[in-house]
């Protein structure tokens, strides 16, 4: 089986995301052909899974080479995250604030 | 004057809405980002502008971030297009710094929002935004 078959036999049918929550449960998946609501939200309709794992790098590796099929994708966690928001504080010199504010 | 109206969702109170990054050679990734006014600069994940095709070589300059016991460092990107809010801003300047939590990619700071008159209503979950004549 060559890299395309193991992607194609990787890669779902268009699922709802409870459907998706339920199947990769806790893990991170990589998303392609997502549909969302109008206005942009950030909620999911539905999606085609072609990658799964219990990091970010396992889901997305199935496609990482692949830019040409895969041009547009989505990596989401499906649980609830166990790791809080580090909200950076930045230190910024002129040259920064000369970035900020172009 | 143009408005432009989008959805979020409130994560744990949090103002979360959609994004999207074009990195290198066009490929685009969805993303998640908190709109925080309470920041200077939009700030990506280093995980997020990896699989767009970008690493801290890429970066032109060093980013310090101040902890509670020390400096660490992030670094400063041009993206080639950041699109969110429904404004489409090319060669965008970021900061890339790891943020921890799992379903978050990135921050929309000042640094792009200062750029048009905004109004956030929680209630109705909208964000309204107003693009500013030249």
């Amino acid at each position: 089986m060559d890299a395309a078959e193991q992607i194609a036999s990787l890669e779902t049918e268009p699922l709802p995301w409870a459907e998706i929550c339920a199947r990769y449960p806790d893990q991170y998946v990589c998303l392609v052909d997502v549909m969302h609501p109008p206005l942009r939200s950030p909620e999911i309709i539905t999606a085609r899974v072609v990658g799964h794992g219990a990091t970010d790098d396992e889901a997305f590796e199935p496609i990482r080479d692949r830019a040409a099929q895969y041009p547009r994708f989505a990596v989401r966690f499906t649980g609830e995250s166990t790791i809080p928001l580090l909200r950076p504080s930045f230190v910024f010199d002129e040259e920064d604030l000369k970035l900020l504010h172009s | 004057m143009k408005k432009i109206s989008s959805s979020f969702i409130r994560s744990r109170e949090l103002i979360l809405v959609e994004a999207e990054v074009i990195g290198r050679d066009g490929r685009t990734t969805e993303a998640q980002l908190i709109v925080d006014t309470g920041a200077a600069a939009t700030t990506l994940t280093p995980k997020l502008v990896k699989r767009i095709g970008y690493s801290r070589k890429d970066g032109y300059k060093d980013a310090k971030v101040q902890t509670a016991i020390s400096e660490e460092r992030g670094y400063w990107l041009h993206v080639a297009q950041l699109d969110v809010l429904g404004i489409a801003t090319p060669n965008f300047a970021v900061t890339v710094f790891p943020l921890g939590h799992q379903n978050l990619d990135g921050l929309v700071g000042m640094n792009f929002l200062r750029h048009f008159n905004f109004e956030i209503r929680p209630a109705e979950q909208l964000i309204h935004v107003e693009l500013i004549e030249p």
